[in-house]
């Protein structure tokens, strides 16, 4: 017998948290501890109560859920988060994953998937809707396909010369010396096969690795 | 000072090569000849300024030279007094009038001194004078009227974009909250009710009601998203565009330059704006275009984002098709209220390639 899993939902919508009681509740194995309609009452009851894992809306009325998951997961690590959305884009996505969530079930999803989610996660692992597995994987994919063979450091040597920074200024930056940063761009050039800080610049646009991996 | 071109507040509007088909009645050929005169003048103030003062010191030179009939020469001075008087306005003239002024006593006083200097006939010059101060003044007030008017579009465009963007949230935000949350608790809780029935006949009937519902949900969200991102301000404008280029019913590459992607860039009504600018161009091309890929690019510099919507397909004679079906009208409307310059570059066979530069929120102060 598995060992009850505790449940916290954080639902600014009265109706969709009876729906989501509805099917919870018909899962013996998942027990629900908690209800917050926002921010304010999610911290309260999750420091109340200590979950396992804690179902988080992404917008609740004003307040965004991101901030949220954040939150949650600096002051009550031993609570894990699911998002659950109507939100489909890979931005959001991202957020969620980098605010710390280990979840993302998105609104229409079955109660077996919900159920899986909260599962998954208080087992310690990932869950992933597969609505936005695609968005994940092509956004995934661009970093695994260009920027893997890419050191971290030289990564973001090349984000800096693409933002038009001298390779003076991205020293200064990074705390290197000039002639350090020249040599990692000759060694990103030869890398990738290209020739000049032009066409590194180009190649960082083009393939997207120029935004900010925080 | 230097005088706004006659077409100040227009010149925001300004969209594309055809957009000089677009008012047709407006000032007769010739006021639009000397309009456009004046807008090459006011671009090269300094310059003109410059030629016009070397032009009525040399004249000086000539008097005091001797060389033609000191009347003509100062009238020659006199026009060029005008036409100063009516490119820069009345601070700027008023002290060469004094100048001139000056001279002018000094060549009557220049005999009694013993310079043999030819005499003149000073009568007409009072008015001359007040004729230029004349020119000046209205050269001044059509600058402070030309300068109202902008302001005045600006702050009407602005108020516009303010209702408009108000009335859409509001309605996405209904949907989202309203009938998306129901038709997410509903299908929730045919999910509930499904779930002790198995394969019966009830299970399965619940089941497909429950398939609808989820549709419903579905296209409300797909609804909502299309009249504003609801999460615009946190994902930015760059997150949204990514995220429609998955969304048009033809592939699309998405290229952020650096900078791009960070929230903020514009204040949200006007990213809102932009967003369905790149939405109405893709659709486009996805309609119409017969490409196999559009191309967007987002790239800001000098403080404004360029955004290019691009694509290698038959493209369209910009000055033959009826604007309104292809939905340029309604882009340039949205670029006019931004105050953005919007570009349309296609012909027959060549592709089509919509360019767009936006000021962006920090240089443009507040809105």
């Amino acid at each position: 017998m598995t060992p009850r899993v505790t449940v916290v939902i954080v639902e600014d919508h009265a109706l969709v948290r009876d729906g989501l009681r509805l099917i919870l509740q018909g899962e013996p194995s998942i027990g629900i501890v908690g209800e917050a309609a926002d921010p304010a009452e999610a911290f309260a009851i999750v420091g109340r109560t200590a979950p396992d894992v804690a179902l988080v809306d992404l917008t609740l009325g004003d307040a965004d859920g991101v901030p949220l998951i954040r939150g949650l997961g600096v002051r009550y690590p031993g609570t894990r988060t699911v998002a659950v959305t109507m939100h489909r884009d890979g931005e959001t996505v991202r957020q969620a994953f980098l605010a710390g969530a280990a979840g993302y079930v998105v609104k229409g999803a079955s109660g077996a998937e919900l159920i899986a989610a909260i599962r998954a996660v208080a087992r310690g692992e990932r869950y992933v809707h597969s609505t936005v597995a695609g968005v994940m994987v092509a956004d995934s994919l661009r970093w695994l396909r260009h920027g893997q063979r890419l050191s971290p450091r030289e990564r973001e040597v090349l984000r800096l010369l693409a933002s038009g920074q001298s390779a003076t200024d991205v020293g200064r930056t990074l705390g290197i010396s000039a002639h350090t940063v020249r040599r990692h761009a000759a060694n990103l050039a030869a890398k990738l096969g290209l020739h000049g800080r032009v066409a590194l610049a180009r190649y960082a646009i083009e393939q997207d690795l120029v935004r900010d991996e925080g | 000072m230097t005088i706004p071109p006659y077409t100040d507040a227009a010149s925001h509007v300004v969209v594309g090569p055809t957009a000089a088909s677009a008012p047709k009645s407006a000032a007769p050929p010739t006021g639009r000849i000397l309009d456009r005169w004046l807008d090459r003048v006011a671009g090269r103030p300094r310059r003109v300024q410059l030629a016009l003062d070397a032009a009525m010191v040399l004249v000086a030179l000539l008097i005091v030279g001797q060389v033609a009939p000191p009347e003509l020469l100062f009238h020659v001075i006199f026009v060029a007094l005008v036409l100063h008087a009516f490119l820069f306005g009345l601070a700027d003239t008023l002290w060469r009038i004094g100048i001139v002024s000056v001279a002018l006593l000094g060549y009557e006083a220049a005999p009694q001194l013993g310079v043999p200097f030819q005499s003149m006939d000073l009568t007409e010059w009072p008015l001359m004078f007040v004729i230029a101060v004349l020119v000046a003044w209205m050269a001044d007030r059509r600058a402070t009227t030309a300068r109202l008017y902008a302001s005045l579009f600006r702050g009407a465009s602005d108020r516009l974009l303010a209702v408009q963007e108000d009335e859409r949230r509001r309605f996405a935000r209904e949907l989202h909250d309203g009938v998306g949350q129901t038709l997410t608790a509903l299908t929730l809780a045919l999910d509930a009710t499904a779930a002790g029935r198995g394969r019966s006949e009830a299970g399965a009937r619940l089941a497909s009601a429950r398939r609808l519902a989820e549709d419903a949900l579905l296209e409300t969200h797909d609804l909502a998203e299309r009249l504003r991102p609801a999460r615009l301000e946190q994902i930015g404008l760059a997150g949204a565009v990514r995220d429609l280029g998955g969304r048009v019913g033809l592939p699309v590459r998405v290229e952020i330059g650096p900078g791009a992607s960070e929230t903020g860039l514009l204040d949200p009504d006007a990213a809102a704006e932009v967003y369905r600018i790149v939405q109405e161009a893709l659709a486009n091309a996805a309609r119409h275009s017969g490409a196999p890929l559009a191309r967007v690019v987002l790239a800001t510099r000098d403080g404004v984002l360029r955004v290019v919507v691009d694509d290698e397909g038959q493209g369209f004679d910009p000055a033959d098709v009826r604007e309104t079906g292809l939905g340029l009208a309604g882009m340039r409307e949205r670029a006019a209220l931004l105050g953005a310059h919007l570009r349309v570059e296609s012909a027959p066979g060549r592709g089509t390639r919509i360019a767009l530069e936006v000021p962006l929120t920090r240089s443009r102060g507040v809105s």
